[in-house]
């Protein structure tokens, strides 16, 4: 019995955080928790010994602290909240409905586009929902459309953010991959303009098929003249693409590292509020209130996921689970990489991205390099580009996917009361399966994602 | 009862007043990291690998300062799907429980360890690995130690309100405690 108990110690381990977790306690302790009940329980057992915990202090310095690629996180947030903070993000909203207004569906189509461009800066799901929910929500009800579509559309191009970089969950599993930051960035780039793409195309084609849900802008919105209509358009559209082209492309062209680029993010940000002349003293201890308290969580979860992940690999966890799943009849690359896909997906439920970026990748990321693509066009090289680009896209399913993903609740915490759980519930079922048609074309042509890291010479 | 909810709230403060001005390491960082890229750019003869130290050092204040300010201020993220509808004085219970048996022992004894991690670097005197990069690493080291003693001291400021909500028959607004549901904001 013992020995079976010190045999499976690590099984058990991951099983118990699972139900632990879902006591409602802050995650991040329950897994420092969880580290020390087991590495107690393994060192009664024999097969661990208490000195080895030192080793968090060290890997969460030398892994967490010193380390230059995360420290890119705290810059990319703070980006984001100076834009969120000061009304940057709303101008422009305004500014792509404006410029959209004789589309099909202009609303619909501008909050797309905003969320794909706003994605990028703002890069942190809950910010970019709240700020085009509270922006874009009433006036797509009060000009008639659909209650369903508007908040689909919402909710989906929100969640794009943390796909389209520079995304801080993207700078995270770069890191548990043990990848570049760069060619995850180009690797997620594609698939969510592909996904933009599969969005907008159901949303013009419901406005035209059904131009009730997604009524035409009356001609007397918004400025008149041609002058005024390209000021509207310069003003509000112009600094932040240009910002965006700046923090990204120094990236991608390898001029900057992601801190760099985070930084300079920080003063273009800071530039465009002082331009708008929103840069004032309370605009700023908002903006920064907020991104250090983000800031702070996403360390504190590395904190007590660093104890996790050690005591689990001491105890034998990644041999464990890796001759489990092989018991359970799971033992070709396909029936993996669909175990991996659909475990994660079903995690995206309950947990933050964070937390299955956390325990989930350094266990199972081993265990898809072990496998060969070689003949689907994957090299082993590129093949941890992939497989994160797949987790990426599957992660962010997993966001707007009913009854639990974050997203819904952002959603119903910012609409108008007549807007009901249901109704958030039905208006992502069209746009959760345009998801898993985008997943699949990731699976299907690796070159989606593969691509672009290879044109940039991330890959061979 | 009455002096542990003030000891708990002067320990709030504490954090608070540590995490408000740590907070503007924010916009030095960034400033640091945008020098560091024009002077290389522009070819100007600073020291690099110093600046490029830095923005790290940086990173690594910018976090740790704040990690055990933002559990007194409830900001942790919680899988509450099946708690939320608990009444508080339930909650208040599962929170105890968790304080004394998940958060406190692990975070405590790492936070113990640190002292002879940041107590080594001093006593060796300890560089950076590279001969142009900053020398004394044992004051960012202690500054990421005192960041993990700051989480035992926000998870003993929760732990004192909940004793105090518990056990002192004070109501809830009384004593201020929050826990919870959280909305995650990143």
């Amino acid at each position: 019995m013992l020995d079976w108990l010190a045999d499976n110690l690590a099984l058990i381990m991951f099983a118990t955080m699972f139900f632990a977790i879902f006591c409602g306690y802050p995650v991040a302790f329950v897994m420092g928790g969880m580290a020390l009940f087991f590495a107690i329980a393994g060192s009664l057992l024999g097969v661990f010994s208490m000195i080895g915990l030192y080793d968090v202090v060290l890997r969460m310095w030398g892994g967490v602290a010193a380390d230059p690629v995360l420290a890119s996180i705290p810059m990319f947030i703070f980006m984001g909240t100076i834009l969120e903070r000061s009304g940057s993000a709303m101008d422009m909203l305004k500014a792509t409905e404006v410029l959209l207004k004789r589309v099909p569906g202009a609303l619909a189509v501008a909050v797309m586009v905003m969320g794909t461009i706003l994605a990028a800066p703002i890069g942190v799901v809950g910010a970019a929902v709240v700020t085009l929910s509270v922006i874009a929500l009433p006036q797509m009800l009060a000009s008639g459309y659909d209650k369903r579509l508007a908040i689909g559309t919402i909710a989906s191009a929100g969640t794009l953010g943390i796909l389209i970089p520079p995304a801080i969950m993207l700078v995270v599993m770069a890191e548990m991959l043990a990848t570049s930051a760069g060619s995850l960035f180009l690797a997620a780039t594609v698939p969510g303009f592909v996904l933009s793409g599969l969005y907008l195309l159901y949303i013009i084609g419901v406005a035209i098929v059904k131009p009730d849900k997604a009524p035409k802008l009356p001609p007397e919105y918004g400025p008149q003249t041609r002058g005024e209509f390209w000021t509207a358009v310069w003003r509000g559209l112009f600094p932040m693409t240009a910002l965006m082209v700046i923090v990204i492309g120094s990236i991608f062209a390898g001029w900057a590292t992601p801190t760099e680029s985070g930084a300079v993010g920080v003063f273009g940000s800071m530039l465009i509020a002082a331009l708008n002349r929103r840069m004032t003293m309370p605009m700023m201890n908002e903006a920064i209130v907020s991104a250090c308290k983000s800031n702070g969580l996403v360390f504190l979860i590395f904190l007590g996921a660093t104890g996790f992940s050690y005591v689990f690999r001491v105890l034998g966890g990644d041999e464990l689970m890796l001759s489990m799943l092989l018991k359970f009849g799971i033992d070709t690359k396909w029936e993996m990489l669909a175990f991996v896909m659909v475990l994660i997906f079903l995690l995206g439920f309950p947990f933050e991205w964070i937390e299955i970026c956390l325990i989930v990748l350094p266990v199972f990321g081993p265990i898809m390099m072990r496998y060969d693509f070689s003949d689907h066009g994957v090299a082993a090289s590129a093949l941890m580009t992939w497989f994160g680009g797949l987790v990426a896209v599957n992660l962010q399913t997993a966001f707007m996917t009913p009854p639990f993903g974050a997203t819904l609740f952002y959603m119903k915490g910012t609409a108008p009361p007549d807007v009901t759980m249901t109704d958030v519930y039905r208006g992502m079922y069209p746009f959760v399966a345009l998801q898993v048609v985008g997943l699949a074309l990731c699976i299907y042509f690796p070159g989606i994602i593969l691509w672009l890291p290879r044109v940039a010479g991330f890959l061979d | 009862m009455n002096a542990l909810l003030k000891t708990s709230e002067g320990i709030r403060r504490m954090l608070e007043t540590v995490a408000r001005v740590s907070g503007w390491l924010l916009v030095v960082m960034a400033a640091v990291t945008c020098f560091d890229v024009l002077a290389r750019k522009a070819g100007l003869g600073v020291p690099l690998t110093k600046l490029q130290e830095l923005e790290w050092h940086f990173h690594a204040a910018i976090f740790s300062l704040w990690m055990g300010y933002g559990y007194t201020i409830n900001a942790h993220p919680r899988v509450d799907s099946f708690t939320e509808k608990l009444a508080f004085r339930r909650k208040a219970w599962i929170e105890l429980v968790g304080c004394l048996l998940l958060a406190l022992p692990y975070v405590a004894l790492v936070a113990y360890y640190t002292v002879d991690f940041v107590a080594t670097s001093y006593a060796v005197g300890e560089q950076s690995e590279s001969p142009f990069g900053l020398t004394h690493r044992w004051i960012i080291k202690s500054i990421y130690a005192a960041g993990i003693w700051l989480v035992v001291l926000g998870i003993l400021s929760v732990l004192a309100r909940l004793i105090v909500f518990l056990f002192g028959g004070r109501s809830e607004a009384e004593v201020n405690l929050q826990i919870g549901s959280t909305t995650l904001e990143i």
